[in-house]
């Protein structure tokens, strides 16, 4: 409903939770994953089910999703539906944002890196798509269909994707029927990434020729196939007999028959459906409730840190935030352990500009909690004086009063901890709740003093980093937040263009963050907590456990012991 | 021939002679014990909500009273929600809150209403026949549809809130008074006014205005309990009273997140609404009874 | 006769008309940008842009409202900005949904009101009259939707049963399963009107028994059942089944919130998403739709009133 909308909002293109309710099972990354050094071929073993016992065909997965789908185009669609492109369609690689070192090498069999900005994808054999009416042949998928779906993203402006390939992509071509490669513009260190998202599925090339068609239905070389969709009520995918992959069983993944995904925009509507076994997973409130829910004798349960969080942006356009000892006293006054407390009941983390679920791009804890995330009202009092306040300040803040209709991601449970924080640190707020779409528009306009929201699913460093630059988080220099430092924006160029090594990415972008909370930075993240998923046990060998992230949507070996 | 409530009210006193107002009192209390429990309840509300700074046990945003979600406790009677507020204390200036913009959403329309609805009913022709015109456009449009999309328009606020209830009871009042004002316009005093010269602002208003008065109040009371129902379904849709007013309808919203991990964060809430529609209901049809027979076919 | 109902229709028309200029206006003066609301926080000015330049937002808004209403008129419902998704396709797969819950609230309501009522006025004063009106003023108090809340909820709670949730079950492929989920809401959203409904039975049933005919009636030596059953009911039933009727808009409205609560895909939920995400053709359409369902059941209304009474028709 209304307030999961902010959700969907922000999940747009890779609604996280809903993919990560709809993952499954899955023991054994590293199996699956290898070490990826030099990322060549990794070897697709099958997962360890061991205390799981053996698999069981049949039976259909429930699913559920907060939001309708507004189609299936697995290029344009937004929001919920993207969650279910890695079911249907191939993409070459995927690089978990979580474990770095897991690539999940689907369509692509091996991967070549002669030089930072030339990749070469051999293409693997078998790759079948599946049986359809649709008028696509049950054949194998090739460059030819590889090329032919970037030249898609590349050409439609409403493709998501199109982001990357307008910047970056400089040259593709499909070079033989098993090679495709990409060069891209320059060194550009998440590359990969955009090439494995879910916007960046292959579908079969007959599909594209006819992309109204692929606004309902669709299949492709995936595990799954579209079948019944219905606005507003929900989707059905059947099984891939075509599938390359095998189960341990030496038969074609997946072991269950379909997944069906139902509309609930209603939370409590969700938990009463999981309860009664209508749905097979369930993501609760907070921990508590999930506590309270847990019974073991019916259901496990999965956490995974959550790829958004609430902040504080001030807009340094504007008094008194064009003052960075005001912008200091905002950040002194908050205090981030209460919001731990209060809001998420213990289980949270605080968050550094790069927030805490990206794991190691995160500054680490210690020295966030030690040297930028301080609370301290006096400190902040004494700079509000120093820049011209001895009295305090009066600041107004927006944030959208509607959200919380349907829970989750509720700013009202935010507003009132934030407003008494900053009263300490001798700072009046003086708040204006809008209505979402007022809000959106004038937070985007930049047509505020400061302002407090949930923030979008960001899965990599770029975007968090991109919010303290001149170019912004849009990077057209003009929306949500710009912030005017030459050596921030040199310092977080050089971050893009690191494609060598982890570790020098990781190195870096914490130095750019050290760089960026020198100067006061405008972009405030407050502590974000990780989802508490429940599950029902027949639900067997689910690759959430395994921490992959969104990754873990490409992985079918989970099965239903009915 | 329509009995006018002067000439009930005087019929009585006739009657009962002059007694003292107790016995007075207690005999309507006699005939009309549901309409007195509804005055009550109102009555006890009314008191809770402008004494609400004083009679709430804790400060309606103090975070962290108990732990959240705690229950039934000696210092938290109705439980705390979420954020560990005082449940009691919610509910008590929900009170005000609720009242508030009930009253005032309520007597503005009404009032606006009556007017428009005399002089509509009265004055006839042309524009009256367009005043019905584009009430009926306006009933033909889903009363919440209409005030969520102009919640939206407008913006979430307090004030907001109490225009859009306002507005929406606005076009209900109309067609009864303008009802009322039809049969009336053919009275013999109406007549006779006019013969005496009179303009037609001071027949309305003179005249017609307080035989109206009666129909007016008993409608006012039965619309503040739709007043309120109806500012809660907005707050639970998330588009009435923002944060941080505590609203009923907003704590039974917030509370679904919860439930059943904690019903008493969304019972009371709603045990509240109910209880105080209920009192309106109550005294508004006592009122009905008392103040103009006629009007027991018309609801 | 024929008069009348000329007049009556080209009123109908020209509320219809005004309607759709009102909310065409009132939607494009709030505030919220379709564009940004659909694609997001990612999207560049540039796709901001295209993305209104497609939904024709850049167009002067006469012709927005011409090329809208051409749609409607020629039966093009057109397609759903926020989906793409034909809006005709949308409204069938919504609307018997929306339908069997309304159609059941209303028999549910017409029910229990007119039994209760009738029951009340022929017990009057009586222990069960008092009874029934005291559930009368508790149903016309208590909030749907907390009551709708705990409905779905405390049975969770008791007895871990909950009725089908997000996927509709189809009369005829399983009714009982269909009446578990379709019938829980609509005893919810028929409560209130149920009891208003009841009321009036009452009071119009009251004032009928008092008329002087009835008398006749009953010294004629007709048992006292059958004079209520072929003399009065007949003429109280009017203001009831009147009210019943009108009711329909108002339980449209009510049916936002309890389909979210039961989580029943319906016009309601249809069109509060729309709103939310300012999705124009679909407000537009389907306020339109609703228009026309109320405009036409007040015109047959007003035409059964003036076949039955005729004097109305030379007011």
């Amino acid at each position: 409903m209304a307030g999961e909308y902010w959700q969907r909002f922000w999940q747009r293109r890779l609604g996280r939770r809903t993919f990560l309710r709809a993952a499954a099972l899955g023991a054994g990354a590293a199996a699956l994953g290898g070490s990826l050094a030099c990322r060549e071929q990794a070897p697709q073993a099958p997962p360890q089910p061991a205390e799981e016992g053996a698999p069981k065909r049949g039976g259909r997965s429930q699913a559920w999703s907060t939001v309708t789908f507004d189609q299936l185009d697995p290029h344009i669609s937004v929001a919920a539906s993207t969650a279910y492109f890695p079911r249907v369609y191939n993409t070459l690689v995927s690089q978990s944002q979580r474990k770095p070192d897991f690539f999940y090498y689907d369509l692509a069999e091996t991967l070549e890196q002669p030089d930072a900005v030339t990749y070469i994808f051999r293409l693997r054999p078998g790759v079948r798509v599946a049986p359809n009416n649709l008028g696509v042949p049950e054949r194998e998928l090739d460059a030819q269909d590889v090329y032919l779906n970037w030249e898609r993203i590349k050409n439609e402006p409403r493709a998501l994707a199109s982001r990357f390939s307008k910047q970056f992509l400089a040259s593709h071509a499909a070079q033989d029927a098993r090679t495709y490669v990409m060069r891209t513009t320059e060194p550009y260190a998440w590359a990969l990434y955009n090439v494995g998202l879910n916007v960046s599925t292959i579908a079969p090339r007959e599909l594209l020729t006819n992309p109204d068609r692929l606004r309902t239905a669709g299949a492709g070389g995936g595990p799954f196939s579209f079948g019944r969709f219905v606005e507003g009520e929900g989707l059905s995918l059947e099984r891939n007999p075509n599938y390359y992959r095998k189960g341990s069983d030496g038969q074609p993944l997946p072991y269950v028959d379909g997944i069906d995904v139902r509309i609930i925009p209603d939370r409590a509507a969700r938990r009463a459906a999981f309860q009664t076994r209508q749905v097979h997973y369930y993501t609760a409130a907070n921990v508590r409730e999930a506590q309270e829910l847990l019974d073991p004798n019916n259901y496990y349960l999965i956490k995974e840190p959550i790829f958004s969080f609430m902040a504080v942006t001030m807009n340094a356009d504007r008094p008194p935030f064009n003052d960075g000892r005001v912008r200091r006293a905002v950040a002194r006054s908050i205090n981030h352990d209460q919001f731990i407390n209060v809001v998420h009941l213990g289980d949270a983390k605080v968050n550094g500009l790069v927030h805490w679920a990206l794991g190691d791009f995160a500054l680490p804890e210690q020295e966030l909690k030690g040297r930028y995330l301080v609370y301290n009202p006096q400190e902040a009092r004494q700079l509000l004086a120093a820049a011209g306040h001895p009295q305090g300040l009066r600041i107004k803040m927006m944030y959208p009063a509607n959200t919380g209709a349907s829970g989750g991601g509720d700013v009202s449970q935010y507003v009132p901890i934030l407003i008494e924080n900053l009263r300490a640190g001798g700072i009046e707020v003086e708040q204006e709740p809008l209505d979402f779409g007022t809000w959106l528009d004038r937070y985007r306009r930049r047509d505020y003093d400061s302002s407090l929201s949930l923030n979008q699913v960001y899965e990599t460093a770029e975007v968090p980093l991109d919010w303290h630059t001149s170019w912004g988080p849009a990077g057209d220099g003009l929306s949500w937040n710009i912030f005017r430092d030459p050596e921030i924006d040199a310092a977080v160029r050089r971050v893009k263009q690191i494609t060598q090594s982890a570790q020098e990415l990781v190195r870096a972008i914490h130095e750019v963050q050290r760089l960026i909370y020198a100067k006061d930075p405008t972009f405030i993240p407050l502590p974000s907590s990780s989802s508490n998923t429940l599950w029902w046990n027949f639900v067997k060998n689910n690759p959430g456990r395994l921490g992959l992230g969104v990754t873990a949507l490409f992985l079918v070996d989970w099965w239903l012991d009915l | 021939m329509a009995v006018r409530p002067a000439e009930v009210a005087l019929g009585v006193e006739l009657a009962v002679g002059r007694r003292p107002p107790l016995l007075r009192l207690l005999g309507l209390v006699r005939r009309y014990p549901l309409g007195t429990l509804g005055f009550l309840i109102i009555l006890g509300l009314l008191v809770v909500g402008v004494l609400a700074p004083v009679v709430a046990p804790h400060d309606v945003n103090e975070i962290g009273v108990a732990p959240p979600l705690s229950g039934i406790s000696r210092q938290t009677p109705f439980g705390t929600d979420n954020l560990g507020r005082d449940m009691l204390s919610r509910v008590i200036w929900g009170a005000r809150i609720s009242l508030s913009v009930g009253f005032i959403a309520v007597i503005g329309g009404t009032l606006a209403g009556t007017v428009i609805g005399l002089v509509s009913g009265y004055l006839g022709g042309p524009v009256d026949s367009a005043i019905q015109r584009l009430l009926d456009s306006l009933q033909a449009f889903p009363a919440l549809v209409l005030l969520l999309i102009i919640i939206r328009i407008l913006g979430p606020s307090l004030e907001n809130v109490v225009l859009v209830i306002g507005l929406g009871i606005i076009p209900g009042v109309i067609r009864i008074v303008r009802g009322a004002v039809l049969s009336e316009k053919n009275n013999v005093y109406v007549e006779a006014a006019r013969a005496l010269g009179a303009t037609p602002l001071r027949v309305i208003f003179r005249h017609i205005a307080p035989n109206i008065m009666a129909l007016a109040i008993v409608i006012m009371t039965t619309l503040l309990g739709t007043a309120v129902l109806a500012e809660a379904a907005l707050s639970f849709l998330g588009l009435g009273v923002p944060p941080p007013n505590p609203s009923w309808g907003a704590d039974i919203n917030a509370a679904r997140n919860n439930l059943p991990v904690h019903i008493p964060w969304a019972l009371f809430p709603g045990l509240a609404i109910s209880l105080t529609v209920l009192g309106f209901n109550l005294l508004g049809d006592a009122l009905r009874d008392a103040l103009d027979p006629r009007l027991r076919g018309a609801r | 006769m024929q008069a009348f109902i000329v007049r009556r229709l080209l009123a109908g028309v020209f509320i219809l008309f005004f309607l759709s200029i009102a909310v065409f206006l009132v939607l494009r003066v709030a505030p919220g940008d379709p564009a940004l609301l659909r694609l997001g926080q990612q999207a560049t000015e540039e796709q901001i842009r295209a993305e209104r330049q497609r939904l024709g937002l850049y167009d002067p808004l006469p012709v927005q409202y011409l090329r809208w209403m051409r749609g409607v008129l020629t039966g093009d419902l057109g397609i759903s900005n926020f989906s793409g998704e034909s809006i005709a396709r949308s409204m069938r797969n919504r609307l018997p949904n929306t339908l069997e819950l309304l159609i059941m609230t209303l028999v549910l309501t017409a029910a229990i009101g007119i039994s209760a009522g009738v029951v009340s006025a022929v017990w009057r004063d009586s222990l069960l009259d008092y009874v029934v009106r005291v559930l009368a003023v508790l149903g016309l108090s208590v909030p749907a939707l907390w009551l709708a809340t705990l409905v779905l909820l405390v049975p969770l709670e008791l007895w871990g049963y909950a009725p089908p949730i997000g996927r509709v079950v189809h009369f005829f492929d399983d009714p009982w399963g269909n009446l578990r989920q379709f019938l829980p809401p609509a005893v919810v959203l028929a409560l209130g009107p149920a009891a208003a409904i009841m009321r009036l039975t009452r009071s119009s049933l009251l004032e009928v028994l008092r008329q002087d005919y009835i008398r006749t009636a009953r010294a004629k030596g007709l048992g006292e059942r059958l004079v209520i059953a072929r003399h009065a009911l007949r003429n109280a039933m009017i203001p009831p089944l009147t009210v019943l009727a009108l009711q329909f808009s108002a339980l449209l409205g009510g049916s936002v919130i309890i389909e979210q609560i039961f989580t029943l895909p319906g016009i309601g939920q249809y069109f509060f998403q729309a709103i939310f995400v300012k999705d124009f053709t679909v407000v537009q359409t389907l306020t339109l739709y609703t228009g026309v369902v109320v405009v036409v059941t007040i015109l047959v209304l007003d035409v059964a009133y003036a076949w039955l009474d005729p004097r109305i028709r030379y007011r």
